[in-house]
């Protein structure tokens, strides 16, 4: 019906509805009386239109007031605003309104618990320096442990344990008591480890573990017949070869009080004799094994053990492999 | 970075990071605990952040866990609980700063603190869209509007004065 009235129907439609409404008058009156229900335009506006509208200039300077203050303007751009700002104080007044916006920091308000953020330095270098303290120790104690073996070193060419011992006056060579610093040099011996093969499957025959000893001191000068001599005269077994089987030596050392006093009036009278020291080797507490590379006791690598201070040292007990051939005097 | 440009950033950067959170949140305490719990980040990653970065990462990383704050945090009262006595105050507004600091706070914590970064650091937009996880547009969009907010609540009370 409203699509009639309205004339929204199509052709067809249409004459469908004209065929209905001759069939029934009564409904054909009541819709004669509804076309003239229609509500026509009026004219009404708003009156505060005006007021709507915004200047489009004005919009446009709040904007370029805004950029120039956030330094968003080029320099072009910059003249030629500060120009129009000048001419007008209207806009001048708007530029020092938008001024006022910008915030300024109260430097008063500082962080109070700022130490507490703070890491010491060095932080991390001190976690290392602990653990590396740590171990040092560690290590200083396992090494203080280990054996301090008993040797006299007859020669330079010693590349396995030396020791120094303090000799009577009378026995030390000459040269060495003109010109002790000369006499003794530094050297670092070499000592080859076997590291013990461990249970692993397809392992290849474990590489000798290379450990550098430092070595104070060594006696240099002492010639085979001095050292024959020596051990003569303070009757010592003299063990003249060693042969390449290990050698393992018990490192308990007891000197008595006596032995004590006498070494050190001696040291007190002879400050500038030679001065054996005794030495400690740091070797693993494992590895009390020492190889033996040749069956010259003066030559490198031989090892060669001396008692020749029979009275002044130490007690040890020392034990050789079988195929060991002492010759005795 | 070292422990030692760590601490240069701690001495750098620790008021201006606690004076921005706290002009955002008002509350010193949680402020304090933002700051603290933005440098542990900090010190956690040092080793993946060069000491040229660390301020905005710094900002960065406080900025988003104070809005992690202020989402857990923010209170909702209903309207007819509130007593109008305690908005309204009766003294003189005799400095701009003051009035300045009524006005930030009515704008939204977005626009808010990307004003503070802003003239509080001196941020770009586009440093302060990589700490705001927002596009540079957006960013110079935001300033407008708090710039033309905060001017019109300027002028309005100049008004009424």
């Amino acid at each position: 019906m409203i699509d009639y009235m309205e004339g929204n129907l199509s052709p067809s439609l249409l004459k469908e509805m004209k065929e209905f409404l001759a069939l029934n008058p009564e409904i054909k009156e009541e819709l004669d009386g509804l076309d003239e229900v229609i509500l026509l335009k009026e004219d009404i506006s708003f009156k505060a239109k005006e007021s709507l509208y915004k200047d489009i200039d004005a919009s446009i300077f709040e904007d370029k007031c805004i950029s120039y203050i956030e330094n968003d303007l080029n320099k072009e751009e910059i003249n030629r605003y500060e120009l129009e700002v000048s001419l007008d104080d209207g806009k001048k007044s708007l530029l020092n309104d938008y001024k006022k916006t910008i915030l300024v920091a109260d430097n008063s308000i500082v962080f109070k618990n700022r130490e507490n953020l703070k890491r010491h330095f060095p932080y991390r270098l001190k976690k290392l320096i602990h653990f590396s303290s740590a171990a040092a120790v560690i290590f200083a104690i396992s090494m203080s442990t280990l054996i301090i073996p008993s040797e006299i070193v007859g020669t330079q060419q010693m590349s396995k344990n030396t020791e120094v011992f303090n000799m009577p006056k009378e026995d030390i060579p000459q040269e060495i008591i003109n010109n002790p610093e000369e006499a003794f040099k530094e050297s670092v011996a070499q000592v080859k480890v076997e590291k013990p093969i461990k249970k692993k499957k397809n392992i290849a025959s474990p590489k000798p573990v290379i450990k550098k000893i430092e070595v104070e001191r060594i006696p240099v000068g002492l010639t085979t017949s001095t050292i024959h001599n020596i051990a003569i005269a303070h009757k010592i077994k003299l063990v003249n070869t060693i042969s390449n089987e290990e050698i393992i030596i018990r490192e308990k050392v007891t000197i008595s009080e006596k032995v004590i006093r006498d070494m050190s009036n001696e040291l007190a009278l002879n400050n500038n004799a030679s001065q054996w020291k005794e030495k400690k080797e740091i070797n693993s507490t494992k590895d009390k094994k020492r190889g033996i590379s040749s069956n010259n006791i003066f030559s490198g690598g031989q090892r060669k053990l001396k008692t020749f201070l029979g009275k002044y040292f130490y007690k040890r007990e020392i034990t050789h492999s079988k195929k060991d051939q002492s010759t005795e005097k | 970075m070292t422990v030692k440009e760590y601490n240069i950033s701690v001495e750098k950067f620790s008021d201006d990071i606690y004076r921005f959170i706290l002009k955002s949140i008002k509350d010193q305490d949680v402020a304090q605990d933002i700051v603290q719990d933005s440098f542990v980040k900090v010190w956690k990653n040092s080793e993946n952040i060069s000491f040229a970065k660390a301020k905005s990462y710094l900002f960065s990383t406080a900025y988003h866990t104070m809005i992690d704050w202020t989402r857990k945090e923010k209170k909702k009262e209903r309207f007819d609980a509130i007593n109008e006595i305690d908005y309204s105050h009766t003294t003189q507004y005799s400095d701009t700063k003051e009035i300045l600091d009524r006005a930030l706070n009515t704008l939204p914590d977005l626009q808010k603190n990307l004003v503070l970064l802003r003239d509080y650091e001196g941020y770009s937009y586009q440093e302060i869209g990589e700490i705001c996880s927002l596009s540079e547009a957006q960013v110079k969009v935001y300033i407008f509007r708090a710039r033309k907010a905060l001017k019109k609540y300027l002028v309005s009370v100049e008004t009424i004065i």
